[in-house]
């Protein structure tokens, strides 16, 4: 009698928690909102038009529809982008099927990282050079963009390399907003964002 | 009863220096190693695919006077995309923990150079950085 109390609490116990994980909420729109007459405006990624490493010009439509994580980095650079390109390669690999999902990263010194240069860099990653882009262009409108994307960067000529910048991989919905990030060297935090990853295209096949 | 205690207490010990020693043969090697090389060849010595050259598999790939340059003069050849920078401040005796540490434990080669081997091949790529 006794026994079957236990297994029933149990079995309460593990439905109650199936459950839970199931409705888990959304992911937050992450950044300034402001909420004007009513309608609430969450931060968007701005108006950009920048080159990818095939030298054809992206701008905002070419990735509405898509979710994309996003980082900056530049080719010369001996700290920490190696470990967060590493770390990219790895998102690559786990979303290589998915058609929903792009990856997008930022050259932050463009006069270097032309298109052929970064044609080259990702053919050195072997990777599908529609599904990963490697946009440059004007600098300062790269150093704009950045900002919408929560980075941090500054030239500074005592750095290695000559930039400062910060190694975050920000993950954008369809519709422009951030919706989660990660420090990209650190496996750990890439871990969870991939669960972040999951559960927004979970979201998307729900609705 | 406080004999089997104590016996305990020398396996954890024998168990946990086990371990320890476990860990990395070339400890000198391996602080420098991951303090200078590991940000671009990764901790692991995995490398980025083509772009940063794994270094766990590189027994057969180059010899071990390459290795010695490459690690105190780089890599900057006209083909290269990427440079690899040179490291002026490394001692020959940091030279030769961190050759060490990526043949004997990223590669699991049991040849081991000597301060004098190593210093014998830095000193032949010195004269062959000045010919060209
Ligand atoms: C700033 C990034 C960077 C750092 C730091 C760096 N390397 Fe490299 N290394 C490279 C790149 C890039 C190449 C490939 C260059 C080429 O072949 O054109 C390379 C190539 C090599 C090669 C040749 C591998 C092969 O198979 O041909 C060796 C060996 C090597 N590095 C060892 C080291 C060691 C040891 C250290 C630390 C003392 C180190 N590297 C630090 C970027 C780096």
């Amino acid at each position: 009698m006794k026994l079957s109390i236990v297994y029933l609490t149990l079995l309460i116990l593990t439905y109650v928690s199936c459950q839970s994980a199931q409705t888990k909420h959304p992911l937050p729109k992450l950044g300034h909102t402001i909420i004007e007459q009513g309608d609430t405006i969450y931060h968007t990624i701005g108006q950009f038009n920048l080159l990818s490493q095939d030298s054809v010009q992206i701008g905002n439509s070419d990735l509405s529809g898509y979710i994309y994580v996003s980082d900056f980095f530049f080719m010369n650079c001996p700290t920490i982008c190696p470990i967060v390109m590493k770390q990219m390669l790895r998102l690559y690999k786990k979303y290589e099927a998915n058609p929903s999902v792009k990856l997008v990263s930022h050259t932050l010194d463009p006069k270097r990282d032309t298109p052929s240069a970064l044609k080259q860099y990702a053919n050195n990653l072997e990777i599908d050079h529609t599904k990963w882009l490697f946009l440059t262009g004007d600098k300062e409108h790269i150093y704009d963009i950045k900002d919408d994307y929560f980075i941090a960067a500054v030239e500074d000529s005592e750095a290695p390399g000559g930039i400062t910048h910060s190694g975050q991989i920000i993950l954008v919905d369809k519709k422009g907003h951030v919706r989660s990030f990660a420090e990209g060297t650190d496996p750990m935090k890439v871990e969870h964002l991939m669960e972040d990853i999951d559960q927004l295209l979970k979201e998307y096949e729900s609705n | 009863m406080k004999a089997t205690r104590l016996k305990f207490i020398f396996l954890a010990f024998v168990v946990f220096f086990f371990f320890s020693c476990n860990e990395a043969k070339y400890m000198q090697g391996k602080r420098t190693y991951d303090m200078v090389c590991a940000d671009c060849h990764m901790e692991d010595g995995s490398g980025v695919k083509n772009l940063y050259p794994a270094l766990k598999t590189i027994n057969t790939s180059i010899t071990t006077s390459e290795l010695a340059c490459i690690i105190r003069y780089g890599i900057n050849k006209e083909s290269s995309l990427i440079k690899m920078p040179p490291n002026p401040a490394l001692k020959s005796v940091d030279i030769t923990n961190i050759v060490n540490y990526i043949l004997g434990d990223l590669n699991g080669s049991k040849e081991e150079y000597t301060l004098n081997e190593i210093e014998v091949m830095l000193e032949k790529c010195k004269e062959a950085s000045k010919e060209q």
